[in-house]
């Protein structure tokens, strides 16, 4: 069973948050400050989800979600958009982009287990 | 108290700064892990706070977009209310006035640079707290 999650945020605080209730619910975490470091770990392994901040220097989430929905190979891993925009029309935009669902920051454990529940059993 | 078992909300407790309560909550009530994100939260506000002056300084606009936009992120997990009022007038001027970079002498910076003083010193106070208690 893959219990492997990713997180990709350029706030360290944000990583701390999100990696700790995670943990808690079962699933093993890495973690980038970056998208381009993620798409080349994807390369070798991939996760059962990842939560995939929108607003990043470099490589932006909804830019790195159409590049990894292109890639058919990466298919099964469900991608969330992790952000503080909240209103409905980006919403909308995010999903029909690519993205399986959002969370709004701040992130809560409720949140969480809703979208990607406990991490499966051995 | 074992270090990982529940912190009872208690609102009277909560800094004026941040809601410890809700983050509390957020943290499935688990005061090592409200440790470990005040932990992260304190040296990154810090440093956080030294790249967007250095953003205004430089009238560098779009840094100062996205400083102030990962700024709000952190404070909002942390419910600093306040805090995340005065970051959300920062970005709205700066969507006012897209080709104009905020003046280092606007009011509206006076007042964030107060709040996160404020918000720093009531984090660092918690922690040692948490320290003294015996949270790990």
């Amino acid at each position: 069973m893959n219990k492997l999650a990713f997180i990709i945020d350029d706030s360290a605080v944000n990583i701390a948050v999100a990696r700790l209730l995670l943990r808690r619910l079962g699933w093993t975490v890495e973690d980038f400050a970056s998208a381009i470091p993620m798409l080349a770990r994807l390369a070798e392994v991939q996760p059962a989800f990842m939560l995939l901040d929108i607003s990043m220097p470099d490589l932006g989430g909804e830019e790195a979600c159409r590049m990894i929905r292109a890639n058919p190979a990466w298919s099964g891993v469900r991608i969330i958009a992790y952000t503080a925009h909240a209103m409905e029309v980006e919403r909308q935009r995010y999903l029909a982009g690519g993205f399986d669902a959002v969370i709004t920051k701040p992130v809560t454990i409720g949140a969480l287990k809703d979208v990607v529940g406990d991490a499966p059993n051995e | 108290m074992s270090t990982e078992t529940a912190m009872a909300p208690d609102h009277s407790e909560s800094p004026s700064h941040f809601d410890l309560a809700a983050l509390s909550s957020d943290m499935s009530e688990s005061r090592a892990a409200v440790r470990a994100v005040l932990e992260t939260f304190a040296p990154w506000l810090a440093d956080t706070r030294q790249q967007l002056h250095a953003a205004i300084a430089g009238t560098e606009i779009e840094q100062l977009a996205r400083v102030a936009h990962r700024l709000r992120g952190a404070l909002s997990q942390l419910r600093a209310a306040q805090a995340v009022a005065l970051v959300k007038k920062i970005e709205a001027y700066g969507k006012a006035h897209p080709d104009v970079c905020i003046a280092r002498d606007h009011p509206l910076l006076a007042e964030l640079d107060a709040e996160l003083d404020a918000l720093a010193g009531e984090v660092a106070a918690q922690l040692e707290a948490l320290r003294q208690s015996g949270v790990s």
